[in-house]
């Protein structure tokens, strides 16, 4: 278990070194699971070297809880390897689809929120749970277009699923405040609607405001200030919970990192 | 525990969105972006236009993901094979991953692993259009595809770069993927006894060892440059216990290296002393045991093979 106020750094190469240093700021790190499932002998012996200085948590991109694929149980068998060989206090992934007709997009894609979606994707949360043996988070993408289909909003379909699977919530503050701006809801209102009991972890990032006025999820920034406002509300209503930094490109180094996830603290009441 | 029972409408919803997806950027003056023209209608009436806030219709709101899939699989092939992309440019190199993709989309969660496959077919279309790549620094452009050419190789003979300067870059390219993917070997030190056996024996040479002879600068993925260089350059890639590890070795250490990789050192190096100049045979016989010990600590060698013994 992680102290309920830990602060935690999404793990990315260029932080490998200076993440062996002694007391660097990091009370967890969070491996990106298909970073360690490839061919690649490499990610699996830098994070070896790490091994013991860091509790660790996963988080994934490829469960594919919304798609109409099987789910892929030689990846799920992959993950659940990793969760014990370097005891993973938690696994995490997104509420969205990723495969369809056996092809991997490698992208966090959008659904129609619909009811008949609801009980499919908890029965396949509650699966991945129960093969993992750990905790399992699900996590609220960022969006870029709603669909006609939609017929509820967002935090009540995320909400309904993490419910009936019974499992926890990686709430993306970043998301949240990504996608309120981009469909034109406030973001406090889906906060609110969550059981935030649930929540597992919280995400923090930074994002792109691009010219036509859309928000894309770009982790290439410090956290915005409407996000941190966002972070301030939520833990007031629900903290205290474990929140983490993802920083994807134009990564900082560590140092500025951990500053910027040290400015947390400063958001809690 | 079996998988539910999708919602009767979630595969071909689905399906129709990945294709429109996955349909090819369309290139303007060089540049790949999305091309809001080839969404289907049934897929952008379904969503949702500009509001208050974002200026972007539904085509535009659907391209952010249709640009963001063929970016990141693009960027991909470029990070996965450096050398190429500088000789070739990286807008070459999006056209010849693009043919690659359409042929075989993704199919696994490692992202790396929608790379396999394109350095093979690369090698086998350079090797099409000339059978000596790595020694012809004639122009891919002065090449003549030969029906039935794939897109592959028409898409290689408008480069204008030599054929063994991205032969030589893709195998370099390709030794730097497989170290990668090799475990760190293991430390050999050597007993009194395996000394004595050193020179009889055939030694074993670590997983990911590879020699390369290099005309251009190509070492450094980084620094490579088309510059044909003066002198061929050899150049020992391979696993160390940081990661992946190169270091430049003389020509005749090259020619003995490469020996010693099916014969006992001490054959390997009559071999090369038969046909080496003066200097060389001075520079085998002193720099011997300076060259065991890089091979052993660098751990290119790591024990002695079997029980091959030739007298010698």
């Amino acid at each position: 278990m992680l102290p309920p106020d830990a602060l935690g750094l999404g793990l990315r190469p260029p932080h490998y070194t200076a993440l062996a240093e002694p007391a660097v700021g990091v009370d967890y790190l969070e491996i990106l699971l298909e970073n360690y499932v490839g061919a690649s002998t490499l990610p699996l012996q830098r994070l070896d070297a790490l091994e013991g200085r860091y509790p660790l948590v996963g988080h994934g991109v490829s469960l594919n809880l919304l798609g109409a694929d099987p789910l892929d149980r030689d990846h799920l068998a992959a993950v659940k390897h990793l969760v014990r060989r370097y005891d993973l206090a938690f696994v995490t992934d997104h509420l969205c689809w990723s495969r369809s007709g056996g092809h991997h997009h490698h992208d966090l894609l959008p659904s129609p929120y619909a009811p008949s979606l609801v009980p499919y994707a908890a029965e396949r949360a509650r699966i991945v749970q129960d093969v993992l043996e750990v905790p399992f988070g699900i996590e609220n993408v960022s969006s870029y277009v709603q669909f006609d289909a939609d017929t509820m909003p967002e935090w009540a379909f995320y909400a309904e699923v993490v419910d009936r699977a019974d499992c926890g919530m990686l709430l993306d503050l970043n998301n949240v405040f990504v996608s309120a701006h981009n469909h034109g809801f406030d973001p406090t209102r889906y906060v609110d609607a969550l059981d935030l009991s649930r929540v597992l972890q919280v995400h923090l990032a930074g994002h792109t405001l691009l010219p036509s006025g859309l928000r894309q999820d770009t982790h290439d920034h410090p956290v915005a200030d409407e996000v941190w406002s966002l972070y301030r509300h939520t833990w007031a209503r629900g903290g205290p919970f474990p929140t983490l930094l993802e920083w994807d490109d134009q990564i900082p180094p560590l140092a500025d990192a951990v500053a910027e996830l040290h400015r947390a603290k400063g958001h809690r009441s | 525990m079996t998988d539910p029972v999708p919602p009767p409408w979630l595969a071909s919803w689905q399906q129709a969105f990945a294709e429109a997806l996955t349909a090819p950027l369309k290139v303007v003056e060089g540049q790949r972006q999305p091309d809001a023209d080839s969404i289907p209608d049934h897929v952008s009436a379904s969503i949702h236009g500009p509001n208050e806030r974002v200026r972007l219709s539904a085509e535009q709101r659907f391209a952010v993901y249709q640009s963001q899939y063929w970016m990141r699989l693009l960027n991909t092939f470029q990070v996965a094979l450096p050398r190429v992309t500088k000789v070739v440019g990286p807008w070459t190199l999006n056209d010849l991953a693009t043919i690659h993709l359409l042929d075989h989309p993704p199919s696994t969660a490692d992202l790396d692993g929608v790379v396999d496959g394109f350095p093979e077919k690369l090698a086998a279309s350079i090797a099409r259009l000339d059978p000596a790549p790595l020694r012809c620094h004639g122009s891919l452009a002065s090449t003549r595809p030969s029906p039935p050419a794939t897109a592959t190789e028409r898409r290689l003979a408008q480069v204008d770069r030599p054929v063994a300067l991205l032969a030589q870059a893709l195998r370099a390219d390709v030794a730097r993927r497989r170290i990668g993917r090799v475990s760190v070997p293991r430390p050999w030190t050597p007993t009194a006894e395996e000394q004595a056996r050193l020179l009889s024996h055939r030694l074993q040479v670590a997983d990911g060892v590879v020699l390369l002879r290099f005309d251009y600068d190509l070492a450094d993925p980084k620094e490579a440059s088309h510059a044909r260089l003066p002198h061929p350059q050899h150049w020992v890639f391979w696993r160390s216990a940081s990661g992946p590890a190169r270091r430049q070795v003389s020509a005749v250490w090259a020619r003995v290296l490469s020996e010693a990789h099916r014969r006992p050192l001490g054959e390997a190096l009559d071999v090369v002393a038969d046909v080496a100049t003066p200097d060389q045979v001075r520079e085998l016989e002193s720099g011997l045991s300076d060259w065991v010990h890089v091979a052993v600590t660098s751990r290119w060698w790591v024990g002695l093979a079997g029980d091959q013994r030739v007298a010698r």
